[in-house]
């Protein structure tokens, strides 16, 4: 056993300790040996921080840099200053940069459609271009996902569909964003406060102040959250010199980011960029606090309706759908035309101004589907989330 | 102070001494950190995307072995308990081992958090603006730095009394032993509770994860400390009775069954019940619409497991080769079941329904290798230090020299270490 | 376990320690230099969108009054054809004029149904009333009311400008503005480019299949084929008409 142990004594092996009194000269060279070729190793180790660029370091302002809702004014001016610099170095254009505030009496709600979207996907290219997001690695806030008409299980839905045209019959377009919760799991769970609920309920990131642990990505149900795995890249000529500190000023890599609403537009009273492409109107922004906007009258006249209400996390996103509207295109409403013409002689086509039951025949053929259940999903959706 | 400092100086000259097998291991080791730290340093200029993580497998290979040291660090507590309660002499004089890997363990997991930092530069964010009470990572910072530095004291301070042949004052350890069992459960719960209290991820949005971990943690936690002490039975003078690898075994065996108890508990309640949420355990276990990464992994886990449990029972394992492979695998199996089976998972598919599978990648596992070899350097530079020291072979009174000289002759004195119990 | 082979491994251990070592540390640095590359990451190429896909503003261009339209390279007003030419006659007529209109309103098939007969720059109601072009909802209000009501509020068509009610810069679009009254049917949109985000995969063949309705459970399955039901998804639902 003896000759088995670890430490047999300082005889057989000598110390790389210049002290040593058994020290030699050639174990002092061989010591001195040993000790520079692990220094040789470990700088070859850390070789690679060669290519660190002094983009990737803070520099000392932003080190020192406050937390958000620390900075005094003077201090935000200079770090809005610093950002400033940095854009009009890295892109070659002065941005418009400035730190905006919630309005008072504002909350914003976001209301979507789902009888009128048809899966174009404009809203996603036009949210890249407006926010700066990375073109490669790609990031983007708004996933559409096609799904099954009859259900509402994600696990059904396909993100990647390819049609040559939409909508596709068969399937109904699910968009999904940052839902801007006012019970938010992603701002209970950040070590660092970098993320927090505003007034007008939109939850802002600090893009200077995440660390990058992703705690947030996991806690979010609706996967709104992104976060810049590589140094994002975005073509000059791509950038949206229109930015506001917690919005869609460049960001680094190893911080997360998000959907916030386009706060520097709708802060200064614009709508989102995914509200202003949509081409069928199916979405709709707003302030909640005002009886007359669009999202009140939503919420107050449509079933509406939240994603995985179970969670607890009440969306300020609502989807809702339309009543069937009469739909003259319908086949069935055309043969109950068709029929009431042969029964009920040449009155159909009467000019306009005469009298006649035109306009009643119109109705009466429409009414015949006014009953007749609507979307075939329907009663799954009133029955909650997936 | 001055003694102090030649007591470190003194360990450090230490850990440079060994025979050819003991230098062979540390360059190995040294050779996997360097080869980490290089792969670090090209995760810190290129960002996290050199690691196989996305948006949609946002926590990967890093915090799956985080978790898992977690649970290792914790397990000192199963050799504290039996010494500190249930007054087992056997264990007495090997409970500081458990304590210094959990002190290696503690370093590990928290070296596994910084490296999945996207801004590590960043970290003294977590000084300046601490989300506490409300972030459940906050609470772990808490936690696993207070038990880091609670096993720090304790092995410490017995350390350097054994060094001046002092008796350990008990009003300076015995509260800090007791505080120390309470702190060790709570790390892993903590940590469980990190994963449990996201109701967006229905895998993990378990009551069961923290017993889970804690069970798991009880079983893997001591049959490494088995392979320890039996690695510290054949190369040193160290006393190591059959005894105790028996009441490790013990240990191990009880923890085992509840933990493999509670995973069928888990599995049971996602299939039968056949919910959307059983989506993950779905993908786990058996694959989902044609993704099966996970399955082979987790099957062998629990085969492993399953296999190490049957040997536990039997009469078999109270031969240290057969009770050393047992312990072998079951960490295997653990390390897979809680790591990669309980972290990944969970975010496939992604709360969109989208599958998007994970791999490490290369210089991750390098990363994370090297942070292995990180760990079990520290660990055996800390029980290097600890042996002669315990054993009353290097003493503030003692020459260096004659002190490590007269080791080879130390042999003889198995039974005199006196100075060292507490 | 004294003498010769000893001697031999205290030697060869003072060996390896002594030189091995730095020959060693030397071998990891030359290998550490030689991978010292960056880690290939696999990022995809940007998608192209053309900005004219992204472009912000009414979907189309309605009539505005006086109406006008394109005729032989001039822009004329209405009036300028229809006070000399006779109109078709209503019902069955074959358009001798306007060959790029196709008309797709389903059961409203007359021009003069919308049209006013005696003077084409103005619109006609049921009732007789004309109006100008700017108001066309009031016309499509006539069958469609439901969705004009959902207009009026807001929640159906597309409000441009800002969202502050009241505030003089929101622009609600009229029908024609979003459609075309003659086929007001939207036509099928090219989607736009998919995601393609980092690591995210090909499709494994149950997702190309689009097939993700299969039950999962084991169970389900067994039950099922004990009881000989044919393993299916949900209920099915019928193919919805477009």
């Amino acid at each position: 056993m003896t000759d088995l142990r670890i430490h047999d004594g300082p005889s057989h092996v000598p110390a790389p300790d210049p002290g040593e009194p058994a020290l030699t000269r050639r174990s002092f060279l061989r010591t001195g040996a040993a000790a520079v070729g692990g220094m040789a190793a470990l700088a070859a180790a850390l070789s690679p921080l060669r290519e660190l660029s002094s983009s990737d370091l803070p520099n000392l302002d932003q080190f020192l840099q406050k937390h958000y809702k620390e900075m005094t004014p003077d201090q935000m001016e200079r770090a809005l200053e610093r950002i400033r610099a940095q854009v009009e170095e890295r892109y070659r254009v002065r941005p418009h940069l400035r730190d905006l505030k919630p309005m008072d009496g504002v909350e914003f709600v976001y209301a979507l459609n789902l009888s009128r979207c048809i899966g174009c996907r404009k809203c996603v290219h036009a949210c890249v271009a407006e926010n700066n997001q990375s073109r490669s690695p790609e990031i983007q806030y708004i996933r559409v996902i096609e799904m099954p008409r009859g259900t509402l299980d994600l696990e059904q839905g396909n993100h990647r569909y390819d049609h040559p045209t939409v909508p596709d019959a068969n399937h109904f377009y699910l968009p999904v964003q940052c839902h801007q919760c006012a019970n938010p799991p992603c701002v209970k769970v950040c070590p660092v406060e970098a993320t927090w609920q505003e007034s007008d309920g939109i939850t802002v990131i600090d893009y200077d102040w995440c660390i990058g642990c992703r705690y947030c990505e996991a806690a979010c149900p609706y996967w709104a959250r992104r976060f810049n795995f590589t140094e994002p890249s975005l073509p000059r000529e791509q950038l949206n010199p229109n930015m506001a500190y917690l919005s869609n000023r460049p960001r680094d890599k190893g911080v997360m980011e998000k959907c916030h609403f386009c706060l520097h537009r709708t802060r200064e009273g614009r709508m989102p960029a995914c509200v202003e492409i949509c081409p069928t109107g199916a979405r709709k922004f707003g302030n909640v606090l005002d009886p007359d906007s669009e999202v009140s009258q939503i919420l107050r006249s449509k079933r509406v309706f939240v994603l995985k209400e179970e969670v607890g996390t009440l969306p300020r996103f609502f989807y809702y759908f339309d009543e069937r509207y009469p739909n003259s295109l319908d086949p069935e409403a055309i043969e109950i035309a068709r029929r009431l013409e042969r029964e009920e002689g040449a009155q159909y086509g009467a000019l306009p101004g005469s009298s006649g039951p035109n306009r009643d025949f119109v109705a009466s053929a429409v009414a015949a589907r006014w009953d007749a259940p609507f979307l075939p999903g329907a009663s799954t959706i009133d029955g909650g989330a997936a | 102070m001055k003694t102090y400092l030649r007591f470190l100086w003194r360990c450090f000259r230490l850990s440079f001494m060994g025979d050819g097998r003991y230098y062979a291991w540390m360059f190995l080791l040294t050779v996997v950190v360097l080869f980490g730290i290089n792969a670090y340093c090209k995760q810190v200029v290129q960002g996290l995307g050199t690691t196989g993580m996305t948006d949609q497998v946002s926590w990967g290979f890093y915090i799956a072995n985080f978790t898992f040291l977690v649970g290792m660090a914790a397990a000192a507590v199963m050799l504290v308990i039996p010494v500190y309660i249930f007054r087992n002499r056997e264990l007495h004089d090997l409970v500081i081992f458990g304590e210094l890997f959990a002190v290696a363990a503690i370093v590990m997991a928290m070296l596994f958090v910084l490296v999945d930092l996207g801004r590590p530069d960043r970290f003294h964010h977590l000084l300046l603006r601490f989300n506490f009470p409300v972030s459940m990572l906050t609470w772990d910072v808490l936690v696993l730095n207070g038990y880091l530095l609670l096993n720090l004291h304790i092995c410490g301070y017995l350390v350097y009394c054994a060094y001046r042949r002092r008796e350990p004052s008990r009003a300076f350890y015995i509260p800090f032993v007791f505080v120390a069992i309470v702190w060790a459960i709570s790390i892993h719960t903590v940590t469980a509770f990190l994963y449990s209290g996201l109701g967006g991820r229905p895998f993990w949005n378990s009551a069961v994860v923290a017993p889970r971990f804690l069970a798991s943690a009880f079983a893997a936690g001591p049959a490494f400390l088995i392979l320890t002490l039996s690695v510290l039975a054949r190369f040193t003078s160290y006393p190591v009775t059959p005894k105790a690898f028996l009441t490790l075994r013990t240990v191990v065996t009880v923890s085992l069954a509840i933990n493999m108890f509670l995973l069928g508990s888990e599995a049971f309640t996602e299939f039968y019940t056949d919910s959307a949420h059983g989506a993950s355990a779905h993908y786990l276990f058996l694959g989902l619409h044609g993704h099966v990464a996970l399955v082979p992994w987790i099957w062998s886990a629990i085969a492993l497991n399953m296999a190490a449990l049957v040997l536990l029972f039997t009469p078999w394992t109270r031969r240290l080769s057969v009770l050393q492979a047992a312990c072998a695998m079951l960490i295997v199996g653990i390390w897979i079941e809680k790591g990669m089976g309980m972290i990944v998972p969970a975010f496939v598919p992604t709360p969109l329904g989208e599958i998007v599978e994970y791999r490490p990648t290369l210089n991750e596992t390098l990363v994370t290798a090297g942070i292995w070899a990180g760990g079990l350097l520290l660990y055996t530079i800390l029980v290097r230090v600890t042996v002669p020291v315990l054993s009353g072979r290097l003493t503030e009174d003692q020459d260096f020299s004659v002190a490590l000289g007269n080791e080879s002759g130390a042999l003889a004195g198995i039974g005199s270490h006196g100075t060292a119990n507490r | 376990m004294q003498g010769a082979p000893s001697r031999f491994r205290e030697q060869s251990s003072a060996f390896i320690a002594g030189w091995t070592l730095p020959i060693g540390f030397v071998v990891v640095a030359l290998a550490l230099l030689m991978n010292s590359g960056p880690v290939r990451i696999p990022v995809e190429s940007p998608a192209i969108v053309s900005e004219s896909l992204t472009a912000i503003g009414p979907r189309r261009e309605a009539l505005r009054d006086p109406p006008t339209i394109g005729v032989e390279g001039r822009e004329e007003n209405c009036r300028a054809c229809h006070q000399i030419f006779h109109s078709a006659s209503a019902a069955g007529a074959k358009l001798s004029y306007h060959h790029d209109i196709v008309l797709s309103h389903g059961l409203n098939d007359r021009c003069v149904n919308c049209h006013d007969i005696d003077d084409r720059e103005r619109l006609t109601l049921r009732d007789g009333t004309t109006i100008p072009f700017a108001e066309t909802p009031l016309l499509c209000a006539q069958c469609h009311g439901t969705t004009y009501r959902d207009w009026q509020r807001g929640t159906h068509g597309k409000t441009l400008g800002s969202w502050i009610t009241g505030s003089g810069a929101q622009v609600r679009l009229g029908c024609n503005e979003c459609h075309d009254p003659h086929a007001p049917r939207y036509p099928a949109y090219e989607p736009l480019p998919g995601p393609r985000t980092l690591r995210m995969g090909e499709p494994t063949h149950d997702e190309a299949a689009h097939d993700r309705s299969t039950p999962r459970s084991p169970l389900r399955r067994w039950r099922e084929a004990a009881s000989g039901v044919v393993p299916g998804a949900a209920p099915p639902v019928p193919a919805h008409e477009p």
